[in-house]
């Protein structure tokens, strides 16, 4: 197979190469590699990836697989697509997303793109990709709750 | 797949660690408990695959983004 990702030392910060269809290389520290030890549901294979900003200014996010150069979901936070996302969850539902206040978390909502459909653009809010920054690990949770779908309409 | 009978508050064991109990039985409506470790995912399967299906149609990003940048 081939690697899509190769490392070298560079000012003693360890960077990496990833190969992405969309980006071509894109040269990252090596630290800024987000672990999900369970991939995500669907690819439980793809265990590594980097967030890329869109463009400057966007709120769009790019979650590119390390592995798979051709992998790559739009993310968004939840919260500019739905202000009343986090309030709305049962506490269980609510724990997943304790650490966003201190900025040690990071949720994400895996976007869907369908031009001929309306609303073209949907969120998945009923399984949103929550990121432990400080250990750099992230997983897709499924909610309890049924309040919120996985196709919610994105209008920003 | 392996079909089990059950009356109400009684049991099944999966493997070391996961009970499944049966909590309550109204109409067509089964109350379940799990007790299974931290870290396994227990999933309503209609939602999980809702999801995994999402996710794939998610990743079939279009070549034309342009909606992402008005």
């Amino acid at each position: 197979m081939k690697q899509a990702a190769s490392s070298i030392s560079h000012h003693g910060e360890t960077m990496l190469t990833v190969s992405t269809t969309r980006f071509g290389d894109i040269l990252i520290e090596e630290d800024r590699v987000i672990h999900f030890p369970d991939g995500l549901l669907g690819f439980p294979d793809q265990k590594a990836f980097i967030i890329e900003q869109h463009k400057p200014g966007s709120p769009f996010y790019w979650l590119q697989s390390v592995d798979l150069p051709y992998l790559a979901f739009v993310v968004i936070n939840p919260l500019l697509g739905e202000k009343n996302y986090l309030t709305e969850l049962p506490p269980s539902d609510q724990a997943y997303f304790s650490g966003i206040e201190n900025g040690r978390t990071l949720a994400l909502a895996l976007v869907t793109i369908k031009p001929e459909s309306v609303p073209p653009l949907t969120m998945n809010l009923a399984g949103p990709v929550i990121v432990d920054l400080e250990s750099r690990t992230g997983r897709q949770v499924v909610l309890s709750t049924t309040r919120y779908t996985c196709k919610h309409p994105l209008v920003l | 797949m392996l079909v089990i009978t059950r009356k109400l508050e009684e049991k099944i064991t999966i493997g070391n660690d996961i009970t499944v109990s049966v909590l309550g039985i109204k109409g067509n409506h089964v109350k379940l408990g799990i007790e299974a470790p931290r870290d396994t995912p227990i999933y309503r399967t209609e939602v999980y695959k809702n999801i995994v299906e999402e996710n794939l149609r998610a990743a079939a990003v279009p070549q034309d983004i342009s909606l992402l940048s008005k």
